[in-house]
């Protein structure tokens, strides 16, 4: 992987996702397996970690869809875009980070009006307001103009170099 | 609203612009073009389609086949395929074969299970005189098994796309998993001994029963995942936390191979890799929710029903869609984009509804493996540093085989159905 280099910042920020991430997942399994050893060993599921655990799981979803940016995990359908000439490809990751920049605003935006909605609704088990839930998107809206941003400075950098070069 | 859905879709899909997110463009652009709508539709709705219990079985999988894998279970697993197969021509194409077959019951996913595997058989098969192309392509069509033997991450995804019971299609996939894999074994045997590749030394029972109880631990997992859901003790998702957990002491106390400094890069891999899939999941409720506004479903199949009443021209058609979007797209996005249109097709027509998840599942896990696009080639193509274009050549005769198969399969539904109503 041709990343850029990170600043001491940067890092630091990315591997305190990471950490965050992986407790989180962490903290799922545990329960989940927790809920099933109480419910079938002391008939006793407690009602609220379920909910929990679906709470946590949309979390660690959001998130980790966000830094996946950087991490190169989403797929798309590139047997197109390789039909162009190779030079160009860069220009296409500009097209497309912007056009997840625009996304990501249009989620910040709105999710954050639901987010406030959402402020006085109790969640059925655990009684904590769904906006806590409902926050995740806009979160993962200011992650992703973060990370977009990056790689569509990267991807710009490529392209000039490239020209620069033939 | 349904141009502006359709037209963002096409050019999302092609500039590349990553699925979940075109999904969720599409949907935004269509909600903006009604103007009535409000847009705070899409958060509202991505939450509501990823808060599932069923959907935690998805990073659970994954998780309990990376710990297994790290925790030293697929070198055991190629021990034991090697003392099992290893002596019949093509010895070691064959143990990987094997090896895949294993390892799918404990990995639920095609690349987890290419690179377990891979990783050990494809070196291996180098030094031996194999050719590299042909070493991977082995590997990448037997990988398929991975989400067809259960757990697989991409029944997970039908059953809840599809809303059918996911113990049930996990249970389906037994028997078609095994009928593939033998499939393989054969078109192995045979292009082996047309290209001369060796075998190995054969083993005794001895030596077999001692590689197998090296191995015992970690084929117990498959035992207590499947036992689980098929006496109703557990549900899927319940048993892949147990399997999490199982993994994690088999790899800490009794193989010793894990140690605490693996668990955050582990974790950490699975909620990305599920984060992937749960971004196309989450951006697929909102788009969904458009299209069924738009009623697509239903003039979608009527389109289809309209051009023959014969069921099974109608079933062979979806199979070739499935096929062909399999050779450019992602599984988990054909899941969530076609069969929402499929699955009423298919209960219109009288398909039994487990059968049409496992040949689905089946199709699509074919389509992993099919240039120029399929995970199950990148992963082997990483592992082994050789091309798309010198995979393809060599991959050719196993997917004319895994077709066959799959025309089999889909039109004898016993096969699929028989021990889910042996069961359930």
């Amino acid at each position: 992987m041709n990343r850029p280099k990170e600043t001491a910042f940067l890092g630091c920020f990315n591997t305190s996702i990471k950490w965050f991430l992986a407790i989180i997942m962490m903290t799922m399994a545990g329960l989940s397996f927790y809920q099933v050893v109480m419910r079938y060993a002391f008939n006793n599921a407690p009602s609220w970690s379920e909910e929990l655990v679906r709470f946590l799981f949309i979390w660690n979803s959001f998130v980790a869809a966000a830094i996946g940016i950087r991490e190169h995990i989403h797929i798309g359908v590139d047997v197109f875009v390789n039909l162009l000439p190779k030079k160009f490809i860069p220009l296409m990751e500009v097209v497309v980070n912007l056009g997840i920049i625009v996304f990501s605003v249009y989620m910040v935006w709105h999710g954050w009006s639901v987010t406030l909605m959402t402020h006085r609704q109790p969640s059925p088990a655990l009684g904590i307001p769904m906006s806590l839930v409902y926050l995740s998107i806009p979160v993962m809206g200011v992650m992703l103009i973060f990370y977009c941003s990056l790689e569509t400075l990267s991807a710009w950098k490529r392209f000039t170099a490239e020209r620069r070069g033939a | 609203m349904l141009f502006a859905l359709v037209s963002t879709l096409v050019i999302c899909f092609l500039i590349n612009v990553p699925i979940g997110f075109a999904l969720g463009m599409a949907a935004l652009a269509s909600l903006i073009a009604s103007g009535t709508m409000p847009v705070s539709m899409i958060p509202q709705r991505m939450v509501a389609g990823a808060n599932s219990f069923p959907l935690l079985a998805i990073p659970f999988f994954m998780l309990a086949g990376a710990i297994m894998e790290r925790g030293g279970v697929s070198r055991r697993i190629v021990n034991m395929a090697s003392a099992l197969v290893g002596h019949i021509s093509g010895g070691l194409a064959a143990v990987s074969i094997v090896a895949c077959t294993f390892f799918a019951a404990i990995s639920g996913s095609t690349p987890a299970t290419a690179a377990a595997v891979g990783t050990l058989t494809i070196p291996e098969m180098e030094k031996r005189g194999y050719d590299r192309s042909y070493a991977s392509a082995v590997v990448a069509s037997a990988s398929c098994l991975g989400v067809i033997i259960p757990p697989s991450i991409t029944m997970v995804i039908f059953g809840i796309v599809a809303n059918v019971s996911v113990g049930q299609l996990l249970i389906g996939g037994i028997i078609p998993g095994l009928f593939l894999s033998l499939i393989l074994i054969c078109v192995n045997y045979f292009r082996s001994k047309q290209l001369g590749y060796p075998t190995e030394e054969k083993r005794n029972w001895k030596q077999r029963w001692r590689t197998f109880t090296d191995a015992i631990w970690g084929l117990m997992m498959p035992i207590i995942i499947l036992g689980g859901i098929m006496s109703g003790v557990f549900t899927p998702t319940e048993s892949a936390a147990i399997a999490v957990v199982y993994g994690l002491l088999v790899s800490f106390f009794i193989y010793k191979e894990l140690s605490l400094k693996d668990l955050v890069p582990i974790f950490y891999r699975a909620s990305l890799n599920s984060a992937m899939i749960m971004l196309l999941i989450a951006a697929a409720s909102p788009f969904g929710w458009v299209m069924t506004i738009e009623q697509v479903p239903q003039m979608a199949s009527s389109a289809i029903l309209g051009l023959s009443d014969n069921m099974h021209i109608i079933y062979l058609l979806m199979l070739i869609i499935y096929l062909i979007l399999g050779t450019f797209m992602e599984t988990a996005a054909i899941i969530l984009l076609v069969v929402p249109i499929f699955a009423p097709i298919a209960e219109s027509l009288g398909i039994d509804m487990v059968h049409f998840g496992v040949v689905t599942v089946i199709a699509l896990a074919i389509g992993m493996a099919t240039p120029p696009v399929g995970i199950a080639l990148f992963a082997t193509c990483g592992i082994s540093n050789i091309t798309i274009g010198q995979i393809t050549k060599k991959v050719v005769p196993f997917l004319i085989a895994l077709i066959a198969g799959l025309i089999v399969l889909a039109y004898v539904p016993i096969l699929s159905t028989f021990l889910p109503k042996l069961l359930f």
